[in-house]
């Protein structure tokens, strides 16, 4: 049974978003259940402070052994932080999906979108 | 039949078990106008002593294998040492398949590590894979790979002048699918090089890529620096395409100046010419574009009980997982080819490397000096074509003298010799074709002597 | 554990300055003047005498498998014995130092060769011509792929989407991505059988190039209705591709021409025995319907219409796509395919499919009580298992597969196709006797029952393989350090 965090918000890729103390930022990274069906992460690609996103664009992608997944924007904005960290050993997406493991963070262009977003129950029927 | 062993008896069993009376009943799911009724028309049955003779009087019919061959343009006659042909027929190398399954193929994997590395040396390249199909796709790859790498510049590739054509051609046809144009990096038209100074294209231009390639079909060594030096100039990517591997023994390695891919064909590592194939294609790039690089690759890692170990790794890249959106869609490496090529470079060393190297090199020098005496006191429109070059001499013949060529084609072909490609030249060179002869650590003096005496004649 | 069999350190660890292993004579010309701009240092390569290097070679073969040594039940591999007299024909001289360049007069019996092997092909699979060029099945798809863009822009088409089946072979993808078409995936039924309705409603626009299909599909079973998706193709203006990976299915049972397809590449080194060589080289070959005829790649090989030579090849074709690979494909390769087509006659290329299917019938009829079947209809020469039983006790089709290696066999393809989840997919051959079909059945079923026990992963399936001489290898670790190359070991 995959874990699932009641204070975020998901997607249907198996991406969640947390609101930061900066109410124009929010926090992404995958979920358990996306991270226990990729196997060990081996690398991680994103991009670049700066880089500007359109909600549900690809914006990077997850390698394991076995396999690569993509990585959808869940809001549109501006990626003003990354975890460097990750670039250079990415265990943590295994270990610690919803904390130390965190990918990027956008500043929001769209509160709107927000909305759009699936509640912890609504992803729990997707998160099968 | 030997490869078929199943009985009458035993077909019968399994037509029991699956409950069924005759094998048409297996074939419910084919519609009956699609199944084949009775044999298809192709030839008996042959047994096997029937089958050699068949097979030998075919090949025997390739006079070619036997004539005094100086055919070269990245096909290469070399020698290779006998045992090579013996381990590379066990069955564990023979039959062995893809390793898929890293605990039941490390010896492949272990050999394919090694050739990597072998490569990797050879081309003075930080990282190399397991092979692809043949020198001319891996250049193919390359300028793919250099504009993956690159997606804001043109989808324009400048290949060098000196290209073997049937290269080019294979470069031309599978870039177009991909909506790029290929155009020609010009040669000087005295000294038949590429250079930043021939290259005829705008300042303002920003193709993907430029390749190179050297030695060069009129068998001239080009300069690595001069590719890496247009390229970082018009913000390209630089490609090496190292038309002979066996010239890396002697010259200087694209890697060393730093070019960013190097690309070769192998086939003269321990490979029979075999018309055509199956060849060879190196392909080493930086580790840093590691992610980027087609094909397969083998790394270093443990097993579960700490002993060191090997597995195709970086899999990712491949068509297999990544499906449309792999770097590439091969599939296969060239496994059993750089299995010889391995072989071949583990026996020779790089002191064997560099004999095979330079006595391919003194035939080919010894030739062009006692070719170019002849010429000299000649009223004809020949020259030899100077300048360095690695194993291949090439006579310029002029616009009177198509004629000359034609004869002396016909002539050596008279006595038992091919005496070389036929390829076109520079524009305002003066000339209008070129005889190129190749030479290898086969051919003996008197084989030489015979060849000027023909063309001299 | 055992030291057997014993293992060899990477060669370049081995090296000893002065050892070679060459024999080469002495110059018989002046040496030449030194290389301009030469190689700064001779390259760092191992030096080993000739036995060193005989020993490192034979320790490291005796470390595969291979199918000298025992069974691959790997579906879509057809893993069939590779014929040792076609090692003995490819080794004649005449064709192995025959250069590619030499002229056609000297070379007429590699062209007849060649000519006859297309025809032989074309017999077989119901094509009206055939080229060898491609280099490998991908590179043989790659090709059909182009001939068919390049038909529909004769035609004044530009359609820029392709039809591709869910379970189609990763390389489908890729090849219709190179030729610059987006991949617009079909569903299967739950049959397991493409959706024709889907295709219907996909071709309505009249903007698709076509269709890339596998017969027998991935999961083993034969497209009944497949002369019903190529005709509709047809009628909206497509052309069809088929993979021919499971053309042993076929041999001598049915034609893949003959039921409305314009291309099909060949695996020479799957149905036609060229051997793997632990990865390499395959040799494709590409036949293609009367359509598809003006846009061969060049040179083809050619009756010669007039003058003393049979055969001539022929360069210049207008509409030709070109080149694919260089020179004529891997001629050493067709030697092979041929002499084994040559050994078998029409006899033995019947017999072939049919044993093929006979044997994967009988898999499955053995099997099916113990492994959940994906489609439980008679199969073609391969059969698909998943591991949805197994898996209610904790046990994956990966712990099946690492398990069947401690009992002697390479395990069956997994993973593949991707929409049977935890796909097992096993195709025996024809060249296996019944009896090492009888033994691999009996492992698979004697490891279903290990499977069902308390505790299975533990008693069963932890640490799997313990009985050969290298345990579980770590994939992620290699994917983490990326060492390529022994300069990495410093």
């Amino acid at each position: 049974m995959s874990q699932i965090l009641k204070d975020l918000l998901y997607t249907k890729e198996h991406e969640w978003v947390r609101r930061t103390s900066n109410t124009r930022v929010v926090q992404v990274g995958i979920t358990d259940f996306a991270q226990s069906s990729l196997g060990d992460v081996t690398y991680l690609d994103i991009p670049a402070v700066g880089t500007s996103l359109k909600q549900n664009q690809v914006f990077g992608s997850i390698e394991s052994v076995k396999s690569v997944s993509e990585l959808f924007a869940p809001v549109s904005g501006k990626i003003v932080k990354r975890n460097e960290a990750l670039v250079n050993d990415p265990a943590p997406i295994n270990a610690s999906p919803y904390a130390e493991g965190w990918l990027v963070e956008i500043e929001i262009s769209d509160e709107s979108e927000l909305t759009k977003l699936m509640s912890p129950e609504s992803y729990e029927s997707v998160a099968q | 039949m030997r490869y078929l062993p199943l009985t009458e008896a035993e077909q019968k069993r399994i037509l029991d078990l699956c409950g069924v009376k005759s094998f048409d009943d297996l074939k419910a799911a084919i519609p009956e106008e699609l199944r084949i009724k009775g044999l298809l028309d192709l030839p008996p049955a042959l047994a096997e002593l029937d089958l050699v003779d068949h097979l030998e009087s075919l090949a025997n019919k390739n006079q070619g294998a036997w004539m005094q061959s100086h055919l070269g343009q990245g096909v290469y006659d070399h020698s290779w040492p006998a045992v090579i042909d013996q381990i590379i027929n066990r069955g564990e190398f023979l039959t062995a398949y893809t390793p898929y399954q890293p605990e039941l193929s490390q010896g492949t994997l272990q050999a394919i590590f090694e050739f990597q590395s072998m490569v990797a040396e050879l081309l003075g390249m930080e990282v190399a894979n397991a092979s692809l199909y043949d020198g001319a796709t891996s250049a193919l790859e390359a300028a793919l790979m250099a504009a993956r790498t690159r997606p804001e510049n043109e989808q324009v590739v400048y290949v060098s002048e000196g290209i073997y054509p049937s290269a080019r051609k294979v470069i031309e046809s599978c870039l177009a699918d991909q909506g790029f144009e290929v155009r020609t990096w010009k040669a000087d038209s005295k000294t038949f090089l590429s250079t930043s100074a021939s290259w005829t294209g705008a300042k303002t231009e920003r193709p993907a890529a430029f390749i190179l390639q050297s030695p060069n079909k009129w068998g001239l060594v080009e300069d690595w620096n001069e590719v890496k030096a247009l390229s970082d100039q018009q913000g390209a990517r630089s490609i090496a395409y190292v038309g002979h591997a066996l010239s890396l023994a002697l010259f200087q390695s694209p890697g060393s100046v730093g070019v960013d891919i190097c690309v070769a064909e192998g086939q003269s590592l321990g490979i029979p010419v075999g018309f055509g194939g199956p060849h060879l294609g190196l392909f080493a790039c930086r580790k840093a574009d590691v992610r980027q690089m087609p094909g397969r690759v083998v790394g270093l890692t443990e097993d579960a009980r700490g002993q060191q170990a090997f597995c195709a790794t970086l899999a990712t890249r491949e068509q297999h997982i990544r499906r449309d959106k792999a770097t590439s869609n091969i599939c296969s490496n060239q496994n059993l080819m750089a299995m010889r090529a391995l072989m071949y470079m583990t026996l020779m060393g790089p002191t064997g490397l560099e004999r095979v190297a330079k006595d391919s090199r003194a035939k080919a020098f010894y030739v062009r000096s006692a070719l170019a005496k002849r010429l000299a006191g000649s009223k004809r429109e020949l020259a030899v074509l100077g300048g360095d070059l690695f194993n291949e001499v090439t006579v310029l013949v002029g616009p009177q003298e198509s004629l000359w060529l034609d004869d002396v084609l016909s002539r050596t072909q008279e006595q038992g010799v091919l005496a070389g490609a036929v390829v076109s030249v520079p524009a305002n060179s003066g000339f209008v074709k070129g005889l190129t002869m190749a030479f290898t650590e086969r051919h003996k003096k008197a084989e030489l002597d015979r060849l000027v005496e023909i063309l001299g004649a | 554990m055992s030291n057997w069999p014993l293992k060899t350190t990477l060669s370049i660890l081995q090296s000893t300055p002065g050892h070679e292993g060459f024999s080469l004579p002495s110059l018989d010309v002046p040496e030449a003047p030194a290389p301009t701009r030469a190689r700064a240092a001779k390259p760092k390569l191992p030096e080993l005498s000739e036995l060193s290097v005989v020993r490192h070679f034979t320790r490291l073969s005796q470390l595969n498998f291979s199918i000298d040594g025992g069974m691959y039940p790997l579906g879509s591999c057809t893993m069939k014995y590779n014929p040792r007299v076609n090692e003995l024909t490819s080794s004649f001289r005449g064709f192995a130092r025959l250069h590619p360049l030499t002229p056609d007069h000297f070379a007429q019996g590699a062209l007849e060769l060649m000519f006859h092997l297309e025809n032989l092909l074309s017999e077989i699979s119901g094509f009206a011509r055939v080229s060898l060029q491609p280099a490998a099945g991908a590179q043989g798809e790659y090709l059909g792929i182009k001939m068919i863009r390049a038909c529909l822009e004769a035609r004044g088409e530009k359609r820029t989407k392709i039809l591709i089946p869910e379970s189609a072979h990763g390389t489908n993808g890729a090849s219709a991505s190179m030729c610059g078409y987006t991949v617009l995936p079909v569903r299967g039924t739950e049959a397991g059988l493409a959706d024709f309705a889907q295709i219907e409603e996909l071709t309505r626009a009249g903007d698709v190039a076509g269709i890339m299909i596998t017969n027998p599909n991935t999961v083993g079973l034969f497209e009944t209705e497949i002369q019903k998706i190529t005709q509709l193709i047809h009628d909206r203006g497509g052309l069809i591709y088929c993979d021919g990976a499971n053309m042993n299915a076929m041999l001598g049972v049915t034609r893949p021409g003959d039921a409305g397809i314009d291309c099909m590449h060949f695996n020479m080194h799957k149905t036609f025995t060229t051997p793997h060589g632990g990865g390499g080289p395959g040799c494709g070959g590409l036949g293609v319907s009367k359509t598809l005829i003006p846009f061969l790649p060049v040179p083809t090989i050619e009756k010669n219409p007039s003058g003393a030579d049979d055969f001539i090849l022929e360069h210049e074709r207008p509409q030709s796509v070109g080149k694919v690979k260089d020179h004529y494909g891997h001629f050493l390769m067709m030697v092979r395919a041929y002499t084994y087509i040559r050994e078998l006659g029409a006899d033995g290329i019947q017999k072939a499919g049919r044993d093929a299917i006979l044997l994967a019938n009988y898999i499955r009829e053995r099997l099916k009580p113990h492994y959940d079947i994906a489609y439980d209809k008679t199969c073609m020469h391969e059969v698909v298992f998943s591991d949805k039983r197994q898996n209610k006790n904790g046990i994956k089709t990966l712990d099946i597969a690492k398990r069947l290696i401690d009992e002697g066999f390479h395990p069956p393809t997994i993973y593949f196709p991707l929409i049977v989840q935890g796909a097992l997919m096993i195709e025996p051959t024809e060249t296996e006797s019944l009896s090492s079909v009888e033994k691999f059945c009996e492992t698979m079923i004697k490891v279903a029952g290990e499977a069902l026990e308390e505790n299975a992963f533990e008693k069963h399936f932890k640490d799997r393989p313990r009985h050969v001489a290298f345990g579980r290898v770590n994939e992620t670790l290699a994917a983490k350090q990326l060492k390529l190359t022994w300069k990495d070991l410093e």
